[in-house]
């Protein structure tokens, strides 16, 4: 059901507010297996959703999002509420103060469900190196529902949440949304405010939406796209981008990048193709761009996260919040221990090499080379951009692998990253939606990247999309034949 | 190449233990994600200027308002003194200060 039905069976009151929370915490609970909550919130839910019964009776505004069930990435504060970060190191923080994405969703009306299940802050591609457990593909269970927003994308397939706020470093809203058949956005960088996220690498992270349908990720990011003085890069957005989805296909320039297709499934690629020629024969315009330097892109990527993470997570030591161990008879010690007991393997190693690119004689040809790359990335998109509105491509060059094939070659995990990566270095737009389905029965995604604080054609290219691969009818039948 | 003694120092700017028995492991993960590093590094990027101006175009007017509550503040402490954080001393000993 979209965002748009729910929100006009409210106002029609075909539904009480108050039991369509009870009915998402059921499929919530009914799809406990998937793994995708860390912790449920069904006082929070239910007291919203009461507060928005009475305003629907009292005939006051409502915003689209009122009363819609939802998941937080359990990396986003909320006061009172419990946010680990899917870490050991804060298994009982409890903030004291909301991110502001959650500040505007509460006044919107949201109805929290619960903290979503990640990758350890937010450090993953799989979901798998949560310190609560490897989230589900709701797919195929053996499989992974990417990462790091992993919890999200599960829940949103699985019906156990209507839409879900995830985070993107590197492709962590978009990879999931791809491996689990729905739709992630991140928004350009500075478009919505990252005040409350718990930082990975500030830089890089964006808070974007993962929903079912193009037009309710349309519908969240509107909502949630506002300037915030608590953020200083966040200058939210230029129109409504909901209003602007049904503006005609025709004269749209596709640029299609061959670059971005090395290395891509057979399957991905003729999924794709197949998308772009009936988006051709609809009035798109396919036109052929280059985009050089993708695998330096990556290589840049992970220097200048790695580094932004080692500085961000240098403030966990255990005295003002955080895990503190008993161990260690003075404060260095302390905080050592504190550290490594309470960091997962893949954070550390992260700290590790992000320190190791910034140390005395490693400096400028690790993080130097990487800075210039990045502004080297920005100026290929731009010119690019000069002859196309939007550019496709894979979200990952493979579909979902089995859960555990990440873990044994780091390196080969980090290469799911290369076509999400390009997008935050460059600070710009981009969603993945689904295409089709493999043979193995997963579903195949592609990626649109757009100008910054050009949402607004991305989405709109992004819903004739939807209307051509018809993915929803598409996974009906796969549900029919089961 | 990576050493086991700049593993060891790594740890320690990292303020991370590094157990023996893990350092095989570490030596072999860091390797690989060192020679994906290197890929830029040997990229010849150096002579391009990275970005010179400041992504912060949003600042807030300089203006004196309320800060966290102390209470607030201390809520998730680890130990507490007071109105202070409480931890042990910086130089060896096992007293709180």
């Amino acid at each position: 059901m979209s965002i748009r039905t729910m929100h006009n069976g409210l106002l029609k009151k075909e539904f009480s507010t108050v039991e369509f929370a009870r009915a998402y915490l059921r499929r919530a609970e009914e799809t406990r297996s998937l793994n995708a909550y860390i912790h449920m919130t069904p006082e929070t839910a239910l007291d919203a959703a009461t507060r928005i019964d009475r305003a629907i009776a009292a005939g006051s505004p409502l915003s689209p999002l009122a009363g819609i069930p939802m998941q937080l990435k359990d990396n986003l504060s909320t006061r009172n509420i419990l946010t680990t970060c899917a870490s050991r190191m804060l298994g009982d923080y409890v903030p004291v103060y909301d991110a502001s994405v959650w500040k505007t969703l509460q006044s919107c009306g949201a109805v929290l469900l619960g903290k979503g299940n990640m990758d350890e802050f937010a450090m993953g591609s799989s979901s798998e190196t949560s310190a609560y457990g490897p989230v589900r593909n709701p797919w195929n269970e053996r499989h992974t529902p990417g990462g790091s927003s992993g919890g999200g994308a599960a829940a949103v397939a699985a019906g156990a949440a209507a839409y879900a706020l995830g985070s993107d470093t590197g492709g962590s809203v978009r990879l999931p949304a791809s491996f689990c058949g729905v739709v992630g956005l991140k928004p350009t960088y500075g478009a919505v405010s990252r005040y409350g996220l718990l930082a990975y690498a500030s830089s890089l992270d964006q808070v974007g939406p993962i929903a079912q349908s193009v037009e309710d990720a349309a519908i969240v990011f509107d909502e949630i796209a506002c300037a915030d003085p608590q953020d200083s890069t966040c200058h939210g957005k230029r129109e409504g981008c909901a209003a602007g989805l049904r503006h005609p296909l025709k004269g749209r320039r596709i640029g299609i990048a061959p670059e971005f297709f090395h290395g891509a499934e057979e399957e991905i690629r003729g999924a794709i193709e197949r998308t772009l020629a009936e988006m051709e024969s609809h009035g798109a315009e396919l036109v052929e761009i280059k985009i050089p330097h993708l695998q330096e892109m990556l290589s840049a990527y992970y220097i200048i996260a790695c580094a932004e993470a080692a500085s961000n997570l240098a403030r966990y030591d255990g005295i003002r919040y955080g895990q503190c161990s008993t161990r260690g008879v003075t404060r260095e010690e302390r905080i050592r221990f504190s550290r490594s007991e309470g960091f997962g393997a893949e954070v550390k190693r992260r700290i590790l090499l992000g320190n190791y690119a910034l140390s005395s004689g490693y400096y400028e040809q690790y993080y130097g080379n990487a800075c210039a790359l990045r502004q080297r990335a920005k100026e290929i998109f731009s010119q690019a951009f000069a002859s196309c509105d939007v550019i496709a491509c894979p979200t990952c060059p493979r579909t979902a692998p089995a859960l555990g094939q990440g873990a044994l070659h780091p390196a080969d995990g980090y290469a799911w990253d290369i076509c999400t990566v390009p997008a935050n270095l460059a600070g710009l737009p981009a969603l993945s939606q689904p295409c089709g389905l493999s043979h193995a029965g997963l579903p195949l995604g592609i990626q649109w990247l757009g100008r910054p604080f050009d949402e607004s054609t991305l989405l709109n290219v992004a819903w004739h999309c939807e209307q051509q691969a018809n993915f929803q009818m598409l996974k009906q039948e796969v549900s029919d034949g089961v | 190449m990576i050493t086991r003694k700049e593993i060891q120092r790594l740890g320690e700017l990292s303020a991370l233990e590094i157990p023996p028995e893990e350092e095989e492991g570490l030596l072999r993960d860091l390797a690989s994600l060192v020679a994906l590093a290197d890929v830029v590094a040997q990229g010849g990027f150096d002579g391009e200027e990275p970005p010179a101006e400041c992504p912060c175009s949003a600042l807030r007017k300089d203006e004196v308002t309320a800060s966290l509550p102390r209470d607030d503040a201390l809520r998730n402490a680890s130990a507490r003194q007071g109105e202070y954080f409480s931890t042990i001393p910086h130089s060896a000993g096992g007293e709180t200060a």
